[in-house]
């Protein structure tokens, strides 16, 4: 056999033993790039003086209420076009009306069959006034075989008005409690990291993330303790750093840690059971300022709470956090509940209400 | 050269040399040459349809296996026998819906919803093929055909899992259109080639036409007239609703004939 032969026959047996590895592509780098998109026609967006606005939200795919199989309140699957688009324009208009210069997304949908293969990041960019973002995918697979699901790709993303850059996509751990099949479909977590580059300021460090929910192993405690470790080491170097994100966990001194109202599956794992996480992010209560500050969450619960799975019910914890090793102008925090706290219902977008902030520039 | 890369080579190439002594012809073995298996002759197989010989120019295709949960039948008829042109035509005619069913589930093998409304379907696959024998024993075939269906009310049931998804196109689509170039032929003694590029357009509503090509490679073992072991692979490269994909399924076969 030739050199060139025994080359080729090298590059069909690595394509060969990487498309046997990994068939349904649901694998990921430890790090790598984050990946990038721009609004097609670019708006220009007014220098911020002293202060830019910071949203967070939990978009839930753009599925709005419907009652999904995983929620154990009903059995949908899948959404149609129609009903992933009106979702969607109910989600925009919130933003529009918060109008944030910089917002971080978790569960955003951009070719998923559950979404109607709908890139909704795509759609969001070319349906509000962002001009910049990063997407990091955390359940990406060709098929899914498992209740229908299909083709997935859905996770993170960083969406702003001013340049970005430096995006990257950071592995978190996977759940040790699964067996390999499952893990193999499994979703596969991640922080997202990028640089926003505003007009006359110092860089801006932005990472988010969504962590576990469901683990049973500690993998919920890893990703959070990582997530801070990403923060200290930003911050540490001197840089200004926001993390925000879904961290699945509640504040410390949370009044009911357990038995919500909206518990509906009945296996042997209570997801929502808190009990055992009442200082997993004190750490960072501790050395970052919170959109909230910890005493008034603790005077009361409620008017910070951010999730409840049923559509029919109110908010009922608090899952969804932005933190900053700078300053957020005092009392701008805001958990956009109703029309009582935030100027619109929220209730029918998302499984999640968005959370809003003004951070200080130095 | 270490004895684990060593064993399946010995194994082939003893078993091929224990069926030296009876030399395989095409006619004997189902193939995607437009040649027929001979009058009488019956073949099954682990993974691959079975064929059975019904007259010089009538095959009839099935697996059955598989036909208990995707009930089939394919027919090939040799229209034209002029030694080395050959031309025939394939039918098959399919019943997905019990299939569908049972991919309708919940958990693990669930590739459709559970709620999803299975319809009654039809699927009706149509192709010429025409073959040369450029050498003797090596033969080179062409083939253009279509998917079409019928079905009645129902959701719609986009099964987009890799390999599965152009085969069951016609279920989202109006017509699913393909072409088809092979090469079959002996190789070395008993060891046996086939080579095939399949290409499938896909219009399937709501989306743009998406395709997928096929590049599938397989090596026979002939273990006399009666017995037969395939190992190769098959490569999907197709653009579909998800983005371009690549897949390949590896696959081992076991074939015996009377």
């Amino acid at each position: 056999m030739t050199a060139l032969g025994r080359r080729r026959g090298l590059a069909l047996a690595i394509a060969a033993s990487w498309a046997c590895s990994d068939p349904f592509h649901t694998s990921f780098a430890d790090i790598e790039p984050a990946i990038a998109y721009a609004r097609r026609e670019p708006i220009a967006a007014t220098v911020p003086v002293g202060t830019i606005k910071l949203m967070n939200y939990n978009l839930k795919f753009g599925g709005g209420r419907i009652d999904f199989f995983f929620d154990c309140h009903g059995d949908r699957v899948l959404m149609s076009r129609a009903e992933v688009l009106r979702h969607l324009e109910g989600l925009a208009a919130k933003i529009q009306q918060v109008d944030p210069d910089v917002l971080f997304v978790q569960e955003i949908d951009v070719n998923s069959k559950r979404a109607a293969f709908v890139d909704q990041l795509r759609w969001l960019l070319d349906h509000t006034r962002f001009n910049f973002a990063y997407y990091a995918s955390q359940w990406k697979a060709d098929f899914v075989p498992s209740d229908g699901i299909g083709a997935v790709d859905s996770g993170n993303a960083i969406l702003s008005k001013f340049p970005l850059r430096g995006g990257t996509r950071i592995a978190l751990s996977l759940r040790e409690d699964q067996g390999a099949l499952e893990r193999y479909f499994y979703l596969r977590r991640n922080l997202l990291r990028a640089e926003l580059e505003l007009p006359g300021q110092q860089l801006i460090y932005l990472v988010g993330t969504h962590t576990e929910a469901y683990s049973k192993d500690g993998t919920k405690l890893e990703h959070i303790e990582r997530f801070k470790v990403e923060l200290d080491q930003l911050s540490s170097s001197g840089n200004l750093v926001v993390g925000a994100g879904d961290l699945n966990t509640l504040p410390p001194g949370s009044a009911q840690v357990l038995g919500f109202d909206d518990s509906a599956c009945t296996e042997d794992y209570e997801a929502d059971d808190y009990s055992q996480e009442a200082d997993w992010l004190q750490p960072l209560y501790d050395e970052y300022m919170p959109e909230t500050p910890l005493a008034e969450y603790q005077a009361d619960n409620s008017r910070f709470f951010s999730h409840t799975t049923r559509g029919d019910a109110f908010w009922n914890r608090k899952l969804d956090y932005l933190f900053t090793n700078g300053r957020f102008v005092a009392a701008s925090g805001l958990t956009h509940q109703d029309e009582q706290s935030g100027g619109t219902a929220t209730m029918p977008l998302s499984d999640h209400a968005p959370l809003s902030v003004s951070l200080e520039l130095p | 050269m270490t004895l684990r890369r060593i064993g399946p080579i010995a194994v082939l190439t003893s078993a091929a040399a224990a069926g030296a002594a009876e030399p395989t012809q095409f006619g004997e073995w189902p193939s995607e040459t437009a040649l027929t298996v001979a009058p009488g002759r019956l073949t099954f197989g682990v993974l691959s349809q079975s064929s059975w010989g019904i007259s010089p120019r009538i095959e009839l295709r099935l697996h059955p296996l598989s036909f208990w949960v995707l009930p089939h039948a394919e027919v090939k008829l040799r229209w034209l026998d002029q030694g080395r042109w050959q031309l025939s035509s394939v039918h098959r005619l399919a019943y997905p819906t019990p299939f569908l069913s049972l991919v309708s589930r919940e958990g693990s093998g669930g590739l459709l919803p559970v709620t999803t409304d299975v319809p009654h379907a039809l699927v009706l696959d149509n192709d010429v093929l025409a073959s040369l024998e450029w050498h003797p024993g090596q033969w080179a075939s062409a083939r253009v055909g279509a998917s079409l269906s019928a079905q009645g009310g129902g959701d719609e049931t986009l099964l987009d899992f890799p390999f599965l998804y152009q085969r069951f196109a016609a279920l989202n689509a109006p017509v699913v259109p393909r072409i088809a170039l092979s090469a079959e032929g002996e190789l070395l003694g008993q060891l046996w080639y086939s080579l095939e590029f399949r290409q499938y357009w896909l219009p399937l509503q709501d989306f743009p036409v998406l395709h997928a090509s096929e590049y599938a490679a397989e090596l026979y073992v002939q273990l006399g007239l009666s017995h037969r072991i395939g190992v190769g692979g098959r490569f999907s490269v197709a653009r579909l609703p998800i983005g371009s994909r690549t897949h390949f399924l590896p696959h081992v076969d076991y074939q015996v004939a009377f």
